[in-house]
């Protein structure tokens, strides 16, 4: 037996080799290519509609559904790839699908905060799509901290949102098991936001990896193993690769307003928060409300988006439990039937 | 990854005194400024030796190293002294933002080791977790994968109870905070320089987001004011009557981008 070559180490080591020249062949990926168009740019937002499935259903949901992203990365991840994407799976059900992208804010953005995003933003590409439908309110889905700014806009503007549905959302931000909120409590936000300007992404990614640090940080790169004689498993996981680490700035007033009132203060569920000055009531939601969320999700745990059905003023309340984690519940393959079905019939039944 | 060789027990108790003798290299190696300074400096007088012994008198080498340490000792002394000296003089202006630089610098580096021991201590522990589960074995071979994947679970289950503990979430933020902090001084003293040259600074172009801001806003209200409605119901209205002017229907863009 030669050391060099035949211990069990040098076979891994050799195989993880493979795996970077599998890599390095993996050829061009590409990522959010479902048609669709802009219709309206303010800043550095983009607010996009996506076209009709020709093979849709004839009868169309006439309200359409507006979807309010987090700040956090970006929202390609509901589009990934043809065969994975929430929003294919929504448009071939007959849903009229828009979606706002952030974009990338830079220094000039460090001072936008969650009454420009809720009041502003927000509010601009609810008219725009409430005139192009001629409806007088829409649906909204807001995905994570997007549903947390949809939740406080459909508080602050009732009249204008028709159904609301939440994905990953967190509402309750002090449960037990909420690792991001316990490792916040000692953070000088104030400190951080001043230093840094605009909160980085990547600080913001390592945060997220540091989570899982022995699965994130290299568990699932020799799990490529598994793959490298599968060409496109490779490719799904380059695609999921750029998605994780291509992570805007958040403008750091916008963060040092979500980790200061939502995140250390939760006066979401204390009652108590306000954007650009006016009370955000939830009592006043009483449209009706879809809360969707992901059993092992390790960011918003199910503790954490539950408390939407106490908090809101709706008779109206449905909640649906994917078992999967927080980005399965979009790219996963068993999330790709399952989520746009019940989004789509639990809209078509309103 | 079932084709591979299994593991022989001893190899990987082999495997587990290594990565712990390496892990405890690793929490020994973080020294205080001035047993660095000694270390390489020994290092340097252990080449240096036949030529350092008559400049120093002939002395041994315990001697020698004694006498480092003192040095270590004491430079460590004065660079602390100083960081708690109050700027004095004419250039004491030009001085404090080193010297606070210093000090945030200090203590970075000492909230920093106790954030890296205890991840070196995480690690230690998940390698007991990994000895105790392939004890629990009884021997039953496994692949090198295996192995992999059985360590990256204790890796994680010990992981987490530590990572919920209050001790590690005020040992995070204690980093996280002195890191921040010894950005700011960072920042003050590139910002000292810039204004000698009289170069712009990020606090002059924060200054200038504000007034931006505030003058966005007071337009935003004017507009209001002037049409009756909504800055946005304005614009939207603006849009359709020239989009009707053109007999198109009333979108903002509608240029296709991706397919």
């Amino acid at each position: 037996m030669n050391p060099e070559t035949d211990t069990p180490f040098a076979q891994l080591a050799s195989k993880m080799a493979s795996v970077v020249g599998a890599l390095a062949n993996a050829g061009e990926i590409e990522i959010g290519t479902a048609a669709k168009r802009e219709v309206y740019r303010e800043d550095k937002l983009i607010l996009y509609r996506y076209e009709a499935d020709p093979e849709a259903p004839r009868a169309r949901n006439p309200v359409p559904l507006l979807i309010c992203y987090a700040l956090v990365n970006r929202p390609y991840m509901l589009d990934l790839q043809p065969d994975r994407s929430l929003i294919r799976g929504l448009l071939k059900r007959g849903v009229d699908v828009y979606l706002i992208d952030w974009g990338y804010p830079d220094g000039a953005d460090r001072l936008l905060d969650m009454s420009d995003y809720v009041l502003r933003y927000l509010d601009r590409c609810v008219d725009v799509v409430r005139r192009e439908s001629g409806q007088p309110s829409i649906n909204l889905l807001g995905v994570c901290q997007g549903g947390t700014f949809s939740i406080s806009y459909a508080a602050l503007k009732p009249e204008r949102v028709r159904n609301l549905i939440t994905m990953v959302t967190p509402v309750d931000f002090r449960t037990e098991d909420n690792l991001l909120t316990k490792w916040s409590e000692t953070l000088d936000v104030d400190a951080l936001v001043d230093a840094y300007g605009n909160i980085p992404g990547s600080l913001l990614n390592t945060m997220f990896v540091n989570l899982l640090p022995f699965r994130l940080h290299s568990q699932k790169y020799v799990q490529l193993i598994d793959s490298l004689d599968d060409p496109e498993a490779l490719r799904n996981f380059l695609r999921m690769e750029k998605w994780i680490f291509d992570s805007p700035d958040q403008p750091g007033a916008v963060f040092r307003e979500f980790l200061t009132k939502l995140v250390k203060g939760n006066e979401l569920i204390r009652g108590t928060l306000k954007v650009g000055g006016r009370d955000v009531n939830p009592k006043r939601i009483t449209m009706p409300v879809l809360n969707v969320f992901a059993r092992q999700d390790h960011l918003v745990p199910p503790s954490a988006s539950r408390p939407l059905k106490q908090l809101v003023g709706s008779r109206d309340y449905a909640e649906h439990e994917f078992n999967g984690g927080h980005i399965g519940i979009y790219v996963s393959r068993g999330a790709q039937k399952e989520i746009p079905e019940r989004i789509a019939g639990w809209l078509r039944d309103r | 990854m079932t084709d591979q060789a299994p593991f022989d027990p001893s190899q990987i108790a082999d495997w587990l005194n290594q990565q712990r003798e390496r892990l405890r290299g690793e929490r020994a190696e973080t020294h205080q400024d001035s047993e660095s300074w000694i270390a390489s400096m020994r290092e340097w007088l252990k080449l240096l030796r036949p030529h350092a012994n008559p400049m120093f008198g002939g002395q041994s080498q315990d001697e020698l190293n004694q006498a480092l340490r003192g040095l270590g000792t004491a430079q460590q002394s004065i660079l602390d002294l100083l960081s708690k000296l109050p700027p004095l003089g004419i250039a004491a202006s030009q001085f404090e933002p080193w010297m606070r630089l210093q000090t945030a610098d200090a203590e970075f580096r000492k909230v920093e080791e106790q954030f890296r021991n205890a991840i070196v201590n995480v690690h230690l522990q998940a390698l007991d977790e990994l000895e105790r589960r392939l004890k629990a074995r009884e021997g039953a071979p496994l692949t090198e994968r295996e192995l992999y994947d059985l360590w990256v679970e204790c890796g994680e289950t010990v992981f987490t109870k530590v990572a919920h503990s209050s001790e590690f979430a005020q040992l995070q933020g204690a980093v996280s905070n002195a890191a921040v902090r010894r950005l700011r001084e960072q920042q003050k003293v590139i910002e000292q320089v810039a204004r000698m040259f009289d170069m712009p600074t990020r606090a002059e172009l924060n200054s200038v987001h504000q007034q931006l801001r505030a003058l966005r806003h007071e337009i935003e209200t004017l507009k209001s004011a002037e049409i009756g409605g909504t800055p946005a119901r304005a614009k939207s209205k603006r849009v359709s009557a020239s989009a009707t002017r053109a007999g198109k229907k009333p979108t903002r863009k509608s240029s296709k981008v991706s397919r």
